[in-house]
């Protein structure tokens, strides 16, 4: 099974709904409580049945808030007859005993979003008392003994927070903290412009998180990669061409609240993107991608991204997804650059 | 105008700078020193009542010059433990290759620009005569 940069089984991330009971300033799906629409189960054990047959070894339930799409015990209950990891990303404040005991023994971790102290976080959140209320829920996470961690939104300003929500972490029971920089996308690319961390802030949470992991016995993990792991994995980073495999190329394959499937990361050109479920399987739309050179191409901008990075003196660390994302926009504005994705129709 | 709103490695530094030291962190360091053969020549708090650093002078008469490395290690794992804005030890060897005298100045935690630097202990030591 090919695995990702960061070691980890490929993921398949699956935003089922975007649907959610609040409106998150740094979300980059636009989810909220006026948004509509939900995938389809069937539709979605389909597509985790090709997942798992193209090496995706993890679903990952995102939104939106999950706890609010109503069939996804049977997601994951199929997920774990196909013998996938299951994890759920949840902002908390709906973990209700009804709505976690049918859910309980079907993950196998669950991620709560927690950005900084309460009134960060009830900022971020846009919802006074969110903080309260997500803390005060993780009892009844505790009771059924699932193991859970805590999500840390990296943004320019917010490092020094990463100490509180690790000290949290590690009085709660959380196992593990993770921290993922700010994407600009989504509602976040309006509300959030200023806000993306840049190299010094990366590198700073990188070493936050060795201290504060160290002391506290908690696993802290930063997605972010420091110069001397960009130069010295090359390999990992930069598929080889030609790309045969999709989870080779998209150690990371996101199904979006509308069907569309998007390698690696939402903010890839979306000249890249799969196509969408509903117009035909992931298995198809797989085949179709890689016949149409969409792998190599985003291994191309993986490529393009690494000798940029290490022409000069890298940067202090960097979110690689991120500068992959980037370059493969910039391809996109190059005339003659695209190639025919005839039999995948790019959605906008 | 609207206030820029400082990033947050720079609030990190700033809390480093501001953190206090620890009654148990300094009883560290005196257990350290209390087995290390050298001699505190004298010890500075910056801070006051909420002291935020200490300045170590230490000197180390003949074999026990090489123990220094010993308590820069010390040095090195406190900061790791307890933060602060490491300041590199100042150091004079008197006598290679085998020194007569080791003078070694170590701050703790965050001193700032409050304690002498190492002009000051070589002027010191001029000034008692034992340059070589």
């Amino acid at each position: 099974m090919a695995s990702s940069p960061t070691g980890i089984a490929p993921v398949l991330q699956v935003h089922p709904t975007r649907r959610c009971n609040i409106a998150c300033t740094h979300c980059y799906s636009v989810s909220g409580p006026t948004a509509r629409g939900e995938l389809p189960l069937e539709l979605l054990s389909d597509c985790l049945e090709d997942a798992a047959g193209l090496g995706y070894g993890q679903l990952a339930v995102s939104g939106g808030e999950p706890l609010l799409y109503r069939p996804l015990p049977g997601l994951l209950a199929r997920a774990r007859e196909l013998g996938l990891v299951t994890t759920v990303t949840s902002n908390g404040m709906l973990l209700t005993g009804r709505r976690w005991e049918p859910l309980a023994g079907l993950v196998d971790v669950l991620a709560i979003s927690i950005d900084g102290r309460p009134e960060e976080h009830d900022v971020i959140r846009a919802r006074e008392g969110a903080f309260a209320r997500t803390v005060s829920n993780l009892e009844i996470v505790r009771s059924t003994s699932t193991p859970f961690g805590f999500i840390f939104t990296l943004t320019q300003h917010n490092v020094d927070s990463l100490e509180f929500v690790v000290r949290l972490a590690a009085a709660e029971g959380a196992r593990s903290v993770q921290v993922h920089p700010l994407t600009l996308y989504g509602r976040a690319a309006t509300t959030m412009q200023d806000a993306c961390p840049d190299e010094i802030e990366l590198a700073a949470a990188l070493f936050e998180a060795a201290m504060l992991g160290q002391e506290l016995g908690v696993v802290v993990h930063v997605d972010a990669i420091t110069a001397d792991q960009l130069l010295d994995h090359r390999a990992a980073l930069v598929p080889q061409r030609p790309v045969t495999e999709l989870a080779d190329v998209a150690p990371v394959l996101v199904v979006d609240g509308d069907g569309t499937v998007i390698p690696m990361t939402h903010d890839v050109s979306s000249s890249l993107r799969l196509g969408s479920l509903r117009e035909a399987d992931l298995a198809i739309l797989a085949r179709a991608w890689l016949a149409a050179s969409g792998g190599d191409r985003l291994a191309a901008a993986c490529e393009r991204a690494w000798l940029e990075l290490t022409s000069a003196t890298p940067p202090l660390a960097v979110y690689w997804y991120d500068e992959v994302a980037a370059r493969t926009r910039a391809d996109a504005s190059v005339p003659g650059s695209q190639a025919e994705l005839a039999l995948v129709p790019a959605l906008s | 105008m609207a206030t820029k709103e400082k990033r947050g490695s720079e609030k990190v530094m700033a809390a480093w700078k501001a953190r206090v030291l620890t009654e148990e962190s300094v009883k560290e360091i005196a257990a350290s020193f209390e087995k290390s053969p050298a001699t505190i020549e004298g010890a500075t708090f910056v801070g006051g009542e909420h002291a935020t650093g200490l300045s170590l002078s230490l000197s180390y008469d003949g074999d026990d010059g090489p123990w220094c490395g010993n308590d820069i290690l010390f040095w090195l794992k406190w900061h790791q433990s307890h933060g602060g804005v490491p300041r590199p030890p100042r150091i004079i060897v008197n006598g290679t290759p085998f020194p007569d005298l080791v003078r070694l100045e170590l701050d703790f935690g965050h001193v700032g620009e409050q304690v002498g630097g190492i002009q000051d202990l070589g002027a010191e030591l001029g000034a008692v005569g034992i340059h070589g």
